[in-house]
Formats: C-alpha cells, sequence, structure tokens
C-alpha cells in the first residue's frame, strides 16, 4: 500500500463489514476497493484497457479482474500482465476505526 | 447457464433450438469428427503462403497456428483474414452442415449464413499499436467488446458456430456473459455502456477442431489476450428458422441458405428468402448505381 502523505485528501470512506473476500465496492467516482485474502486495496476505477467499470469487475486468487475483456490486475501494485497498458492508480487506505477506513488521494 | 460438452457419440445430446434458449456447448473434436479439419488447415496455410510467403508457411506448419505472429506481422494478418474468409466462404454449406448434421434435431430448419468470420487474435502487446486503426476489426484481429450480435443487425435466432482451429485458452478466449443474458443493458453504441454490471463471465478452453455453440443474443466478448499465443478460430452463424431481426435487417447483407434445400437438387433456390428482403434490394440497388457511375467515370476519363 503506498505511504499515506501527512495532509491527504479524503477521496472515500468504507466499512469492510460490506465488503466481502472477493468483494469490490465503489467508493467515488473514479475509486473502487477490492478485497483479496491479503486484505483491502483502493484503486482507480476505470479500466486503463478499454474504459470499462472496475467496480463491476470481480476478484479472482488475490487478482481484479476486469468484467469487460477479464484482463487481471494485481490490487496491490496496480500492475497488469501487458506492457501495453499502464498500471492502475493504487490509492493509500487509512484506519479510521476497527472496521473503518479512508481511501486518500495519492496526489496530495 | 449451463454447458455441455459433449464427445462425437453424444453431439445429438444438443440442439439448435436448446442453443437458441440458452445453452452453450462444446463439441470436442467436432471439425476432424466431420471430416473438415485437415481442410481448413490447408486452406489457411495456402492463405498464409500467399501473403507470407513459402517460408512463412513453413514455419506456421511446423510451429502451429499459436505462434503465427512469429513467422507474420500484424500488416500480413490483416491481409490474411478478409481472403480467407473469402475462401472458407465459398463452400459454406461444406463447412457447416456436416456440423449441423451431427446435432440434435431441431423444430425448424436452420438456416446457414453465407459468411464464415476469421478471427486471429495475436498477444495483445503487438495488437495494442493497431488498435486506433483497427477498430472495424473488432473481434477479428483485436478483442471485441461485450455485445449482442443482434446489436450489430444479426438475426435474435442467430447462433454462433465457434470453431478453434489452433487451440484457444484461459487468456485468450471467449466470454459469455449468463448472468445477464436475459436481461436488458445500457448500450452504447452497439456495445454494452462501460459501465453496466454482466456478472463474472465464462471462458472457454478448447483443443484444435473443438466447436463452440452459442446464441449471439448471449452477451460476449473477447478475452484480451495475455497470453504468448495467437488465438485463432473461424466461425459460421446459421439462425434457427429464416432470420429474424429487432429493428433492421443489416446494414450488410449476407446471403441465408435454407439448409434443407441447400443439400438437395433445389440448392439453387435455398437463399430464395434472404433475397426477398429491404437490405438484399438495398444492396442491389446501391451496387447497380456504384458500378453506372463507375462506367460514367470511365466514359469521362477516356473522353478526356
Amino acid at each position: 500500500m503506498p505511504a499515506v502523505p501527512e495532509n491527504a485528501k479524503v477521496v472515500g470512506r468504507v466499512d469492510v463489514r460490506d465488503v466481502p473476500v472477493g468483494g469490490i465496492v465503489p467508493v467515488s467516482d473514479r475509486v473502487c476497493v477490492v478485497r483479496t485474502g491479503e486484505g483491502f486495496f483502493a484503486v482507480q476505477r476505470i479500466c486503463p484497457h478499454a474504459g470499462a467499470d472496475l467496480a463491476n469487475g470481480y476478484e479472482e486468487s488475490g487478482r481484479l479482474l476486469c468484467a469487460w475483456h477479464n484482463l487481471p490486475f494485481d490490487p496491490r501494485t496496480g500492475q497488469s500482465p501487458l506492457e501495453s497498458v499502464r498500471a492502475l492508480a493504487v490509492y493509500p487506505m487509512r484506519q479510521t476505526g476497527p472496521q473503518t477506513y479512508e481511501v486518500l488521494d495519492r496526489d496530495r | 447457464m449451463e454447458t455441455e460438452v459433449l464427445a462425437p457419440d453424444s453431439y445429438d445430446r444438443i440442439s439448435l433450438d436448446d442453443v437458441v434458449r440458452g445453452k452453450v456447448a462444446v463439441l470436442t473434436g467436432c471439425l476432424q469428427h466431420a471430416g473438415l479439419f485437415d481442410d481448413v488447415v490447408a486452406a489457411t496455410l495456402d492463405v498464409v503462403e500467399d501473403v507470407g510467403g513459402i517460408a512463412a508457411r513453413a514455419a506456421v506448419e511446423r510451429d502451429g497456428f499459436e505462434k503465427l505472429h512469429h513467422h507474420m506481422g500484424m500488416e500480413e494478418a490483416i491481409k490474411v483474414r478478409p481472403r480467407l474468409a473469402d475462401r472458407l466462404s465459398d463452400d459454406v454449406v461444406g463447412l457447416v452442415s456436416p456440423i449441423l448434421a451431427g446435432l440434435g434435431r431441431s423444430a425448424r430448419s436452420p438456416y446457414i449464413c453465407g459468411q464464415v468470420y476469421v478471427r486471429i487474435i495475436m498477444p495483445e502487446d503487438i495488437v495494442a499499436g493497431y488498435r486506433s486503426r483497427l477498430r472495424g476489426e473488432a473481434g477479428f484481429l483485436v478483442p471485441h467488446s461485450p455485445h449482442r450480435d443482434s446489436w450489430f443487425s444479426q438475426g435474435t435466432n442467430s447462433i454462433n458456430l465457434w470453431m478453434a482451429v489452433g487451440r484457444v485458452s484461459a487468456g485468450n478466449s471467449l466470454l459469455v456473459y449468463p448472468d445477464v443474458y436475459h436481461t436488458d443493458q445500457g448500450r452504447s453504441g452497439n456495445l454494452v455502456h462501460p459501465g453496466e454490471p454482466l456478472g463474472r463471465p465464462v471462458r472457454y478452453e478448447l483443443s484444435p477442431g473443438d466447436v463452440l455453440l452459442f446464441h449471439g443474443d448471449h452477451v460476449h466478448s473477447s478475452e484480451v489476450n495475455i497470453t504468448e499465443d495467437t488465438r485463432y478460430v473461424i466461425t459460421a452463424r446459421v439462425s434457427v428458422g429464416a432470420p429474424k431481426y429487432n429493428n433492421k435487417e443489416g446494414s450488410s447483407w449476407v446471403p441465408y441458405y435454407h439448409w434443407g434445400l441447400a443439400e438437395s437438387r433445389l440448392r439453387a433456390v435455398s437463399s430464395m428468402r434472404s433475397r426477398a428482403t429491404v437490405a438484399y434490394l438495398r444492396r442491389r440497388v446501391l451496387s447497380r448505381l456504384s458500378s453506372t457511375l463507375s462506367r460514367g467515370s470511365s466514359t469521362l476519363s477516356r473522353g478526356k
């Protein structure tokens, strides 16, 4: 998970009880949170391959797959197996309660 | 959604009626069983040789269609695809008929679409550089996004015969979305809108010669090719009864052959029904107009 900048802007919030393992939820227009067996990861929602909404994708073996063309991404790094597709933006998360997290903007 | 995987001795357990109601079937070893596989391979190699030369043919024959991209560039694949499609379309009834003959009986006679489609999807990192140039090749040379075939003015009772000539693997397959078979999706042109939920797709791993049957109104797309292999399949279409269209008959007319007639002495009239359509008349008028204009233009050139 990327380091949290001190003055980071909050772009979304998630209650992890709403996200079962394998689940994906949108937390803003541009960010979704996926839960794998390893934890929670916040990534950009728009697939850089063809523009589909990754919040409508699915999780398999720790990877986030875009449902449109089945392109897999590693949600820890944002990388896909393709050199021609840029990596997903990965957003830092900050725990705010026993079950709640904030998703923070990565650009501040 | 149920997928039937059927060996040659049980192809008749599925009918086109089952498929047009949503069932998906894999007929394993079908092209070999129907005596078609060697002919399709030979036709492909002939066209590869026409475009890429004898060395390309020998290399593809040696390494398999999966390694086509090692021996041909995208520019050559762009030439191979339509040439091969034309060649295979010349005897589309001969290609499709032996497959239909092995299936269970359907209530209405099938009609065979006069066009065979050739689909050569190279690894995505090769394809990516051509994507904007090859917008019209979606599903043929570049991956297709989720759609129903009837949105592309195909019949709503159309069935795809998706024939693996090379190996089809996880990572370069076809995707079908069973969760949204009978639901409405928001559209963006002829595609599902990118924000629409589709559920988890099903993909199919096929051996050379396997044939996948699925209803064209299943939402389907291409899996982006993340493998190191080229995926090479050919597809044909049949409709259960005469083609039925949503709103229009199709902007580019192709003949449909009544299967029973096409296999009889009445073959010459087997496409008559598809010729009694507005789409066919439109095509005839445009074709005549085009040849008249072209004659006029050459008369003017000679007069100069």
